[in-house]
Parts: C-alpha cells; sequence; structure tokens
C-alpha cells in the first residue's frame, strides 16, 4: 500500500518543478502552484485547514525554502518529511540527485531517471512511497538533463508520523 | 544518545515513562529523527560540542498534563524547555539554551479561549499561532485587530514571552507590554494567575494588568520562572481606514530632523509604525526585494566590509536620483482624520529641506480581498503570512542563500545623532574584522517596532558547512555585543548562543540585576527544572557545574 498524497506543490518558474506539476496533475493529484516560492496562500487557503483535520500526505518539488518551511509546520501536526531529494547542477547539461527515503522509491528512481527528465520521474516516485517505512536508505546519480536547474531543487514527501513506524 | 547535564540514563528513563504517562505514548518524541527537528536551525553552534540539541520533547495538551511532566521533571531533576510554538528563528527558535534540555512543546494547547470585540483582548493559549487568531477573528466577523511580527507562523504568546514586537500602533507593537494577565504552572507543577486572572470567578482578565500587589508577570518573559499556559493580550479595535505615505528626504545627516519628528508626531499619536528605509540599505535590499532594487555599483558598494562611505554613498544616490532615506508612515482611523494627519505631517517634514512626499496605500477597512492581495506590506494590518522568508532566499543580493542567520539585535535611542554614532562604530568594526557575511553600512535603518526606542538591527549569517566561517562571526557577534553595550547600546533579545553574555552587559552594580533574577531562581527553582540558561539565569545545580 502507498500513501495516499493529498496535494502536490511545485513552482512553475523552474522547468522540472513545472513538469511535476503537470505530471501529478495528469495522475489526477491535487496540485498547488507557488508564487515566488511564497507558501503563504498555500497555508493559509489550503495545509491550515486540511491538517487541523487529518494530517494528510504532501508531495513537492520545490526550491529549498517551500521544503524548510513545510517541515516545520508539518511538526507541529504530527507529519514528517518521510523522503527528500536534493537535485543539483552537476554541470550544463546534467543534474546530480541525491536521495534519501524508503528503498522502494529508490528502487523506482533508478529505473525512471534513465528514461524520463526528473521532473515527471518525480511525479512517478512520490506517488510510490509505502504506507509504512521502517528504514531510510539512499543514494546519489547524475543524469543528463534538459532542466538543469539554476538553484537545487528539492522533491520531497511529508507524510503522517506514523508512516515511520516500523512495519 | 544525549542526556541532560547530571542526570542519569536510569533517572532518564524514568522521566520519559513517567511523561508518557502524563500525555500518551504519541506525544513523547525521544528518537533521533524527531528530536533533530528541534535543533535551532539557523544555529550558529550547528554540530558543534556545544550545540544544544535537546534529549527528548514532549508535547502535552492541557493544563494538567503540563503539571503533571512539571511534576515528574522535578522528581528526575530532568530540565525542561518550553516553547509555544518554536518559530523564532534567528533567536534560537524551539533549541534551548542547554545541550539535553527535554524540550516542552505546547503546540496541542491551541485554544483561542475569548476574543471580546467590545473591550478589545482576547485570551489565547500557547499553541495558538497568529494565522490561527486572525482566523478565529475573521470567521466570526469580530471587530479587533492584532498586532503581529513577521512571519505568521509564531504564537502571540510564545512571541510575547520573547519580548517579540509587530508593526501597527504605539503600545500593540509591544507584544509583552500589551498582554493583560497570564497563567502559569510554576516549577512545583502549582497553577498561578496574574492580575485580575488571579481573581476567583474573575471577569476582568483582559482589562487590568495589575490588579494588587507586586506585578511578576515579567520573571515569566525572556527568563525561566515557570510555564506560561495562558495570556490575556490587548487588541486594537479596527479601524475604519488604513493610510500609507512616505516621506524621503535627501541627505545622511537628514536623519537626526527626519527621526525627531518622526518622534513628535507618534509620541502624539499621530501616526502608527514608522518603518524607515534607504534605497541603499544592504538589509532593506534583500527584505524588500519589491521595493528596493539593487544596481552592480550598488552591489560592489555594498560588497566591502562595512559597506562604503556616506560620501560614496551620496554620489550613488544624486546618479541614480535617488533619496538617502525614506520613512512610511502608517495612518490609521476614520478616512477624514488620517489624510488631515497626513497633511499635517507634510507640514512638519517640510522643515526638512528637499523633503518630498508620496502617497502609497489608502484602503478602507475591512479591507477587501482584492486591496489584501495587493498590499505590499501586510503585517501593517496585521495580516499573518510568510513572505518575509525572503530574507535568506535567493536574489540579486544573495546568489548564494545561506543556511540561516542569528539577530544583531541592540536598542538605541530613537536619535539620529545617536544612530550616526551607531554606523560609525559597526561598520568601523566590520572593516576592522573583514566581515562581509553581514549587511552592515552607514545606510541602515533604525527598525522601530519597539515603541520609545529603537533597534540598530542586522543578521549575521551562518553556515551549515563552513565552520570557520561560524566561528569568526561567533567572535564577531561577541565582539559587537561588547563594543555596543560600552556605548549604552545592548541587546533586546538574542538567540541562546549569546544570552548568557547579552545578560552580563546589563552590568549596573555588578550585575545586580542577574544576580537578583538567579536569587529569585534559586528560591523558586530550587531543582533548576525549568529552561536552564534562559536569560542567561542558571540554577544553582548547574551554575555550579558551569564554574
Amino acid at each position: 500500500m502507498q500513501v495516499p498524497i493529498h496535494t502536490t506543490v511545485f513552482e512553475p518558474e523552474f522547468a522540472a518543478s513545472a513538469q511535476f506539476g503537470a505530471v501529478t496533475g495528469r495522475l489526477g493529484l491535487r496540485t498547488f502552484a507557488l508564487e515566488g516560492s511564497d507558501i503563504t496562500p498555500l497555508w493559509t487557503e489550503h495545509l491550515m485547514a486540511l491538517w487541523r483535520e487529518k494530517p494528510a500526505a504532501i508531495a513537492g518539488l520545490t526550491t529549498h525554502m517551500p521544503l524548510f518551511l513545510l517541515e516545520r509546520f508539518g511538526m507541529d501536526h504530527n507529519l514528517r518529511v518521510v523522503f527528500r531529494a536534493e537535485h543539483r547542477a552537476a554541470d550544463d547539461f546534467a543534474v546530480r540527485h541525491q536521495l534519501e527515503g524508503p528503498e522502494p522509491m529508490l528502487s523506482a528512481f533508478r529505473s525512471l531517471s534513465a528514461r524520463h527528465d526528473y521532473g515527471s520521474c518525480m511525479a512517478a516516485v512520490l506517488t510510490e512511497c509505502p504506507e509504512r517505512v521502517a528504514a531510510s536508505s539512499s543514494v546519489t546519480l547524475t543524469e543528463r538533463s534538459a532542466a538543469v536547474p539554476e538553484v537545487p531543487l528539492y522533491s520531497w514527501v511529508i507524510a503522517p508520523r506514523s508512516v515511520l513506524t516500523v512495519a | 544518545m544525549i542526556l541532560p547535564k547530571g542526570v542519569s540514563p536510569k533517572d532518564f528513563e524514568a522521566a520519559l515513562a513517567e511523561f508518557r504517562q502524563a500525555v500518551g505514548d504519541e506525544w513523547v518524541f525521544s528518537s533521533e529523527q524527531d528530536v533533530n527537528l528541534y535543533r535551532d536551525a539557523y544555529s550558529i553552534l550547528w554540530n558543534e560540542p556545544d550545540e544544544p540539541i535537546p534529549s527528548a520533547a514532549v508535547a502535552p495538551a492541557s493544563v494538567e498534563e503540563v503539571q503533571a511532566v512539571v511534576r515528574a521533571a522535578n522528581k528526575y531533576k530532568v530540565p525542561v524547555y518550553p516553547i509555544s510554538t518554536g518559530k523564532n528563528l534567528g533567536y534560537g527558535g524551539s533549541a534551548p539554551n542547554m545541550r539535553g534540555t527535554v524540550v516542552l512543546d505546547l503546540k496541542r494547547m491551541n485554544k483561542v479561549i475569548e476574543v471580546n470585540d467590545k473591550r478589545n483582548y482576547c485570551i489565547v493559549e500557547p499553541g495558538v499561532s497568529y494565522f490561527d487568531l486572525y482566523n478565529y477573528i475573521q470567521e466570526r466577523g469580530l471587530k479587533v485587530m492584532m498586532d503581529i511580527p513577521d512571519p505568521g507562523w509564531g504564537s502571540p504568546l510564545g512571541n510575547a514571552l520573547d519580548h517579540g514586537v509587530g508593526y501597527t500602533w504605539m503600545n500593540y507593537r509591544d507584544h509583552f507590554g500589551s498582554h493583560c494577565g497570564m497563567e502559569v504552572v510554576l516549577p512545583n507543577g502549582e497553577v498561578m494567575r496574574t492580575g485580575m486572572a488571579a481573581v476567583e470567578n474573575s471577569v476582568g482578565w483582559g482589562d487590568n494588568k495589575y490588579g494588587f500587589g507586586a506585578y511578576v508577570d515579567g520573571l515569566f518573559a525572556q527568563a525561566n520562572f515557570g510555564v506560561v499556559t495562558k495570556m490575556g493580550f490587548w487588541l486594537m479595535p479596527e479601524p475604519e481606514h488604513f493610510l500609507a505615505c512616505k516621506v524621503k528626504v535627501q541627505n545622511y545627516e537628514d536623519l537626526i530632523p527626519l527621526i525627531d519628528t518622526v518622534n513628535y508626531l507618534e509620541d502624539q499619536g499621530i501616526i502608527g509604525h514608522p518603518r524607515y528605509g534607504s534605497q541603499m540599505d544592504p538589509l532593506m535590499l534583500m527584505w524588500e526585494p519589491q521595493t528596493y532594487k539593487p544596481t552592480p555599483e550598488l552591489l560592489e558598494l555594498n560588497s566591502r566590509p562595512g559597506g562604503a562611505t556616506v560620501e560614496e554613498y551620496t554620489a550613488y544616490a544624486r546618479k541614480h536620483g535617488v533619496e538617502f532615506w525614506n520613512v512610511t508612515l502608517n495612518f490609521y482611523g476614520p478616512k477624514k482624520t488620517v489624510y488631515a494627519n497626513w497633511e499635517y505631517c507634510q507640514e512638519k517634514f517640510a522643515a526638512i529641506k528637499g523633503a518630498t512626499f508620496e502617497e502609497l496605500e489608502s484602503y478602507p477597512l475591512p479591507i477587501s480581498k482584492e486591496n489584501k492581495k495587493k498590499m505590499t506590506h501586510q503585517v501593517a494590518l496585521g495580516i499573518p503570512n510568510m513572505s518575509v522568508f525572503s530574507i535568506g532566499a535567493r536574489s540579486d543580493m544573495s546568489p548564494e542563500p545561506d543556511d540561516g542567520h542569528a539577530w544583531f539585535a541592540p536598542i538605541v535611542p530613537r536619535s539620529g545623532e545617536e544612530f550616526i554614532k551607531v554606523h560609525k562604530v559597526f561598520t568601523k568594526m566590520a572593516r576592522d574584522m573583514n566581515i562581509t557575511n553581514a549587511p552592515i553600512a552607514v545606510t541602515n535603518v533604525p527598525q522601530t517596532w519597539q515603541y520609545r526606542t529603537y533597534v540598530a538591527l542586522f543578521p549575521v549569517f551562518v553556515s551549515r558547512s563552513n565552520k570557520a566561517l561560524n566561528k569568526q562571526t561567533y567572535e564577531f557577534f561577541r565582539a559587537m555585543v561588547l563594543e555596543g553595550a560600552k556605548h549604552g547600546w545592548t541587546e533586546y533579545r538574542a538567540a541562546p548562543a549569546f544570552q548568557d553574555l547579552v545578560a552580563s552587559t546589563y552590568s549596573f552594580n555588578n550585575n545586580i540585576l542577574l544576580r537578583y533574577q538567579t536569587h529569585l531562581k534559586d528560591a523558586a527553582d530550587p531543582n533548576g527544572i525549568i529552561a536552564p540558561g534562559r536569560g542567561g539565569i542558571w540554577p544553582k545545580r548547574y551554575r555550579e557545574d558551569k564554574s
């Protein structure tokens, strides 16, 4: 079983993030576009009420600041970051991906990343977050990309803390 | 495994077991992953042996549960560090002063007890955030306005207890000063109420601060005499209109009459929060990128340690047709009177040669959805948001974002002459110590949140990867605190790493102020369990350890 992702978050000004938003939208997930990395509308119009009701999982591909802030908001509602990946330019044509999270997600990334650019690849990976995580693993890969980011981008899943309970 | 100083593993485990019994297993956090979230994300001591990493956290949901936790902590002499939402990044976040202290996280105590829009006050629990309180007020159509800080995720109670400040009208900006009565769990587990809340069947908790007898509330702010579980605050009635206007002056020395005039207007109740700016202030360029735009030439001037000279900035301002200083004035009240007040202000500022005036924003209240969206500085109307996190985000000013910052925040009298002295002292220090990771320049503007005093505020940026830089920054910060104190400028607030030093600068009569607080601490908290070290106050058991 996978953790149901309630909402995905993206920043349209970054190509990979925009792609992530488009693909997760096509997968039928509710998406939320951030303007200039400001999470205020996401918080006030959506998450504040949602998380007060239940600790629902969200996922994103964003710059660092939204993840930093959402992790802390999540903490107040008993949610944790259960998967995170950094996507950083390796050179003009390649991106270095550093992933940390449940092995099935890392495995999904390994099998998809050679065929898909990381924006759409992460859309598939993040929706594969298992409902129970006993341990985290990590992996680093460098892949050619048409969306080398100017600034490091981050993929992440914030899920109920209970996900981290040993299965 | 990190343990509190002087606590055996056996006693620590026994305390955690009693905490679990009090609040439930789910709300005691002891795994490394959970505990790491309570580290100060902006710590200048990140990954250093003396970084104050907690040993565990416990999150009670009621006063009774807080009492049970405090009693267990006393039994096993386990120190606990209360936080409300723990979001004061730059001043310590959710981390304690002492490594191994258990965080007492009050986030689950999140009830708005009362908002009264006839007598204009509220009573809240610690876990209520500014967003929560704002929503509560809006959803019920209550006619009151909160004074809030940047950003809005903090707690009114927690912010007040850290002497936090805001952006609206005079006294409301001083959040501790505008509180009215509190409920506290004392170190022995007893519950005390202050002011009118101390009256059985009180009907005036939110109205009168003092009641009768000694006023003890100050012992619970920036200190460690108990766990505050409820607080009342005075709120401002929602005005009919908001007007923001800007005054611009051309010369560096114009800061003197500019401040004098602002003081004259504010102390009469003509204006609300005066917000100073400069097109060339490196901090304002980071803080308000929508208003202040850098040029390559300005970036070069600001990249030097301590920035450029007054003459160079003056030449830059002339060349680019920008003023040296400006101040945004906020007016609250009926539309007729706010415009009359603005007219009066212009008459006063016209005495400064070359002063120019600009109306920025004018909104009837309650503010419409469209106006709210286009408003440039929402906190001036008590609207919580997170946009301040543009500080440290990537921009032309900051191509390589930092990992956080610690605020240097000395209190300075409201005087242009004094601020010019501040510029001389701190820019010289930045030059002498070759400091480039702090936006220090003679263009730094006074920060005016505290009614009746200014703050000469700037951040020093910290790194998680460059320990040598952090060490240099740490030493620079300490040197600034000591140098500032020589001139009578001492911090109003500081991150835990600097609280002992700051407390030591309040040094009249051989630090009698701190010695007196320490004396009280030993009497009120003999086991030294509440927040050891907070505000520089250490209980006996750890004072002996420190020496």
